[in-house]
């Protein structure tokens, strides 16, 4: 059956794979054993970067103002909704909304800054980061993490995309 | 999904990230030391790059395999289609690359994702006219046998086009990096160079698909008509599938 599904499913994939990687850095902020918060920054690849940068930077000042934000937020940011920011939290059962929102530019390369406010038990607590287009590629590593919390970083099976999954300690 | 798959998947995506920051900060630096053997680095990342971002979901495989299931034509066939696709995807990708980046310059990003879905829109139409040919022709050819070595040279070239057309974005990055960093020659280069490693993959999979076509014909017999009928109907899936994730 398996074989059948992947058969039937594959063509969907025909042009998808990912062109985009974002280095994804959590920071969470806990009290304890509750999640606050996590803030994160998301620091896309060089040569996406590029492409970004001559969009947003209209005035070509090397940083992105105010007003360049604002554009990016509403035009780019905002439009990631439909992919819920490729942050699933608890397999979907907890509504991804990013707050302060905060596009800049690092040594050649656009970083997005947001935080997600939580206010969930740790126990069992755990977020899947991927895009079901695999056209962005979420890359999450053990010590792109700030936690004062034990965490565990992990690949998840999740069919025909790459999924990262940090996850906490279970309350034993 | 199996385990070895998703292995597979992880694998190729790391490498690809890898690579894909290998390649950037080479080019940066490309003027920084020897020309010929920054230029020979960067092109020997862009053709590894080529293969293996080739090698993941993506860019036809799955039609070049059902077509060279279908089709009963030699390895060196299936070779000259893989070979064939990546010169149109290169073209497409150069061309599109310099045509938005000096028309749409600061609007580029919004205009390379409208772009990349027209042409996923006309290649998805293509695929559905295909696979119907495909399904006609094996109700028209169900009476002959693989021996009569129904051959269509139209359709190779139909197949070629239609995965070709689409530019692949990872290309296009390449190129206007380079633009950008003002190395236009590198980035054509680069362009070429990994189109040529993602029609070695290409090629591959079109070789295994005829070996696997070949394994079946003793099997099949006269019966090839269900071959060619399950391609086209596959095809004919693919198509749909394609088209509405395009709309």
């Amino acid at each position: 059956m398996k074989y059948i599904l992947f058969i039937l499913i594959s063509p969907l994939l025909i042009f998808a794979h990912p062109h985009t990687f974002i280095d994804l850095y959590p920071t969470i902020v806990s009290k304890e054993d509750k999640i606050e918060s996590i803030k994160f920054r998301w620091l896309m690849d060089e040569m996406s970067s590029q492409m970004l940068i001559m969009e947003f930077d209209k005035n070509l000042n090397g940083k992105i103002d105010k007003d360049e934000n604002k554009y990016v937020k509403e035009n780019y940011f905002d439009h990631l909704v439909a992919y819920m920011f490729y942050t699933k939290i608890k397999d979907k059962t907890i509504l991804t909304k990013p707050i302060n929102f905060v596009a800049s530019i690092e040594k050649e390369r656009v970083v997005y800054s947001f935080t997600i406010n939580l206010d969930e038990k740790k126990s069992d607590f755990y977020i899947d980061f991927y895009d079901e287009d695999n056209f962005v590629a979420i890359m999450l590593k053990k010590e792109f993490v700030t936690s004062d919390i034990k965490y565990n970083i992990e690949g998840i099976d999740n069919d025909f995309y790459y999924t990262s999954r940090l996850s906490f300690e279970k309350d034993k | 999904m199996s385990e070895l798959y998703h292995e597979f998947i992880t694998q190729i995506t790391n490498w690809q990230y890898s690579l894909n920051k290998t390649i950037s900060s080479s080019i940066r630096t490309v003027d920084d030391g020897n020309i010929f053997f920054t230029y020979g680095l960067v092109l020997t990342i862009a053709f590894l790059y080529g293969v293996i971002h080739a090698a993941g979901p993506g860019h036809g495989k799955a039609l070049v395999a059902l077509y060279f299931t279908k089709e009963k034509q030699s390895y060196k066939e299936a070779f000259k289609v893989g070979y064939l696709i990546s010169i149109i995807h290169a073209i497409s990708a150069i061309a599109i690359t310099f045509i938005l980046y000096f028309i749409f310059k600061t609007m580029f990003q919004h205009n390379f994702n409208q772009y990349v879905n027209h042409t996923m829109t006309i290649s998805a139409t293509l695929i559905i006219l295909i696979g119907v040919y495909f399904i006609v022709t094996s109700f028209i050819n169900r009476n002959k046998s693989v021996n009569d070595e129904i051959k269509d040279k139209k359709s190779k070239y139909t197949i070629a086009f239609t995965i070709g057309v689409v530019p692949c974005p990872g290309v296009m990055s390449i190129v206007l990096f380079c633009v950008l960093l003002k190395k236009i020659t590198l980035g054509i280069l680069a362009a070429i160079v990994m189109s040529i490693g993602m029609g070695l993959t290409i090629s591959i999979v079109g070789i295994l698909s005829v070996l696997f076509s070949k394994k079946t014909d003793s099997f099949l017999k006269k019966k090839n008509y269900l071959l060619e009928l399950l391609s086209g109907i596959l095809i004919t899936v693919l198509g749909v599938f394609l088209l509405l994730g395009s709309l």
